[in-house]
């Protein structure tokens, strides 16, 4: 797999995480004694292990009213653990829960360049297939996926949040002393045919930083929805368009100014 | 004070636009001015989460033979599915445990019936017989849910009318 040429892209993005990952229905008969021998396909590049709490079902579906600020429905579910297997230097993560595989990227190690999504992009898929195949190793059926997702998380430094049109071409002005500002919005994808099937989000935060003063904008871009057929090709062919609409977002709402700084090579 | 900031967001578009009275629907019916009872958020998240509950928690021979507990991927799909079909002007519906781990969501109501069955995330069933005309629908559905949004759109229209004509 290789990177289009028609998509932007820079020396020194501001990029701060990644994440992509699956949702697939519940294997069956798993159980926390399973939990050792999951870890131990991804043991040798993740020897650290936490556990953290299960994250419910996240599946994008269309059609009647958006449900904020109307009905939340929130009760009992699953009683597992969400497990996180962390490398030695802590930039890469696998989280893991009997429905869910996901794998992250962290910027915690400055002299570790971002690795680019084409090699995040074959690691994931190899995990896919290592669990795929570990699960239809038990006796059961492979893992049926429901859903797949991408994340972009950006961290823009300023010195004070009224700088953001130096950055940012999402707001209009604003007066300065600004203690934060906030804005998001969602747009629906759709099938060559017009059928719905995924959701882009871009959500812009103000932040500070762990010193309380230090202030940035941070920038989440994602999409989630259906692959389009069974089969992990179609896991990497969400992944890749997802990449292509959040890279291409992410260049058309920032500045010139912002292209620059990050080193735009096309 | 935090000053708030406002933005071009869906959530500052709906305060930017005035919400329809209750009794907006009944001007056409200027000697009919009903008010009709809106069911607020809470009635419906109190039924729905605890008969959600009790589903998903149900012993397993259930019914007597081999009924399992609504699985939790279900009943979670369902509730997200609801969410975006509440509506205020109606009440909760019903929700019916499949022996199989399914959910089955229903209203019957003001000459209608609409049973939705949930039988796995992205693969739900649905119909809506009409005891008037003894019309029956049935759709299989996936992640698109227009159409049932259209049925309970209609179902509201249907007893805010009944409820005008003093029916």
């Amino acid at each position: 797999m290789s990177r289009p040429d028609y998509l932007a892209d820079y020396r020194e993005p501001p990029l701060d995480e990644v994440v992509m990952g699956v949702q697939f229905t519940p294997i069956q008969g798993y159980s926390s004694v399973h939990s050792y021998q999951v870890w131990q396909l991804f043991a040798e590049e993740f020897p650290i292990v936490e556990e953290q709490p299960s994250l419910p079902p996240q599946l994008e579906i269309f059609g009647g009213h958006n449900p904020s600020p109307g009905l939340h429905l929130q009760f009992g579910g699953p009683q597992s653990s969400r497990l996180w297997f962390t490398s030695a230097d802590g930039s890469h993560l696998i989280q893991f829960q009997p429905d869910r595989l996901l794998l992250n990227w962290r910027r915690r190690v400055e002299q570790v360049p971002y690795p680019r999504f084409e090699q995040l992009l074959s690691n994931f898929l190899n995990k896919l297939e290592m669990l795929n195949d570990f699960v239809k190793s038990t006796g059961f059926d492979g893992l049926n996926i429901t859903q797949v997702e991408l994340n972009y998380v950006n961290f823009l430094p300023v010195g004070d949040f009224s700088e953001h049109p130096r950055w940012l071409k999402l707001f209009g002005g604003f007066p300065s002393d600004i203690e934060s500002a906030n804005a998001s919005y969602a747009q629906i994808m759709f099938k060559d045919e017009g059928q719905p099937f995924a959701r882009f989000r871009c959500q812009v935060n103000s932040a500070y930083g762990f010193d309380g003063t230090s202030k940035a904008y941070q920038v989440d871009l994602g999409v989630r929805g259906r692959p389009l057929g069974g089969g992990f090709q179609h896991v990497e062919d969400f992944l890749e368009m997802g990449r292509d609409k959040i890279v291409s977002t992410f260049t058309e709402i920032s500045s010139d100014e912002a292209h620059v700084a990050w080193g735009r090579i096309k | 004070m935090t000053q708030k900031v406002r933005f071009l967001t869906q959530h500052s578009f709906a305060d930017n636009w005035i919400s329809p009275s209750p009794t907006a629907v009944f001007d056409r019916f200027p000697s009919h001015r009903v008010v009709l009872n809106r069911r607020p958020v809470a009635d419906w998240s109190k039924v729905l989460e605890n008969r959600f509950n009790e589903l998903t928690s149900l012993r397993p021979g259930w019914d007597g033979y081999t009924g399992r507990p609504v699985s939790f991927a279900c009943a979670r799909f369902a509730a997200d599915l609801l969410q975006r079909l509440y509506e205020p002007d109606l009440p909760p519906p019903s929700l019916v445990p499949g022996s199989d781990g399914t959910v089955q969501i229903e209203w019957h109501l003001n000459g209608f019936d609409i049973e939705v069955d949930v039988l796995a995330p992205y693969n739900v069933s649905a119909s809506r017989y009409n005891c008037a005309t003894e019309q029956f629908e049935e759709v299989e559905l996936d992640s698109d849910f227009t159409l049932l949004s259209d049925w309970i759109g209609e179902l509201k229209f249907q007893t805010s009318v009944a409820i005008a004509v003093g029916a």
